[in-house]
């Protein structure tokens, strides 16, 4: 198990992401729970194209900001992230929530080999200072306390 | 007035230091006749908005996005999260080929969630009607507080210019006032 609050700590201090957008996850509800205002801020949207147009452009200002989504959500904007990825460098972060490893079997075509995910307390190297541009890193349901 | 007109003479009533997005395709060709430092154009309009609206939360200037009636009726997520932003700076200019208030008809329902959510509503299709009545409206655009959203009655257009979508890097360069070609 994961400590919610250590996530969030890593991400907002650690990593400078303070932009979090997204509709409800709740592979991420413990994260969502642990937010305050002074370390982050949350926009929650009503369709996961919105949460990536909105981190996006926070992201243009200078902001790190984090799209959260449900893995079932992946697919329609798949083909965007896939050509963001092209072209972007500032530091954007996918947080995927998943329910099992049966769900992520079914979207393994989407997913490449490269896929991180937060499971143990090595989560950090996948933030690493020096990855710029798009990235996926896939939270399962219950991980989080 | 014609859309690209009326494109035209709005830009023409906002600052230097505004930000616009012009989204979709004919809005796109049309604003970049009359192209700027901070006008940025994007070709997926379903992405544009919101865009735009994450623009709003990261910086102090005014971001005005121009759209089409098709295009805010088929993408009614975002016209909600106008609503609940409440960001200041943000405004959202439709500009309406359909005849009258049609808009405003089919869209009623849309129109009072935002007046119930905070945000303005102002129809300009007066204003536009004659290039010579657009500029009584400019000390009107110059004291906007946002979220806004605004209906401008237009007559359809077809131009064509070669305009380039904005590359998110030149983007990203000319909002953080890195050196760039744009400038």
């Amino acid at each position: 198990m994961i400590k919610a609050k250590e996530l969030l700590e890593c991400l907002c201090t650690d990593y400078s992401y303070r932009f979090f957008a997204g509709k409800s996850v709740k592979a991420l509800d413990k994260l969502v729970a642990n937010m305050t205002k002074d370390l982050l801020h949350y926009t929650p949207t009503v369709s996961t194209k919105n949460a990536v147009g909105l981190s996006l452009g926070v992201n243009l200002t200078g902001f790190n900001s984090v799209v959260m989504l449900e893995i079932k959500d992946l697919a329609l904007i798949y083909n965007y992230i896939k050509d963001l990825k092209v072209k972007y460098e500032q530091p954007l972060l996918f947080l995927v929530g998943y329910s099992s490893e049966d769900e992520l079997l079914e979207y393994k075509k989407l997913i490449n080999k490269t896929k991180s995910f937060v499971a143990d307390d090595t989560y950090k190297n996948q933030f690493s200072k020096n990855k710029k541009g798009v990235r996926l890193v896939f939270v399962q349901e219950g991980i989080l306390e | 007035m014609k859309r690209n007109l009326a494109i035209r003479e709005f830009i023409k009533l906002l600052n230097d230091d505004d930000i616009i997005i012009a989204s979709g395709p004919n809005i796109c060709k049309e604003a970049y006749l009359y192209d700027r430092p901070l006008t940025f154009y994007i070709e997926d309009d379903s992405i544009a908005q919101s865009l735009a609206l994450g623009l709003a939360n990261g910086t102090s200037k005014r971001v005005f996005v121009l759209c089409t009636d098709d295009t805010i009726q088929s993408d009614l997520d975002f016209v909600l999260q106008l609503g609940i932003s409440k960001k200041e700076n943000i405004f959202c200019i439709v500009f309406n080929t359909k005849q009258g208030a049609r808009l405003l008809g089919s869209c009623r329902s849309v129109i009072s969630a935002l007046f119930n959510l905070g945000a303005d509503i102002y129809d300009y299709s007066n204003y536009f009607s004659k290039i010579a009545n657009v500029a009584s409206v400019k000390g009107h655009v110059s004291v906007l507080r946002g979220p806004t959203l605004i209906l401008i009655g237009v007559k359809d257009s077809k131009v064509t210019s070669d305009y380039v979508e904005t590359d998110y890097k030149l983007m990203a360069d000319t909002l953080n006032g890195r050196d760039t070609n744009k400038e």
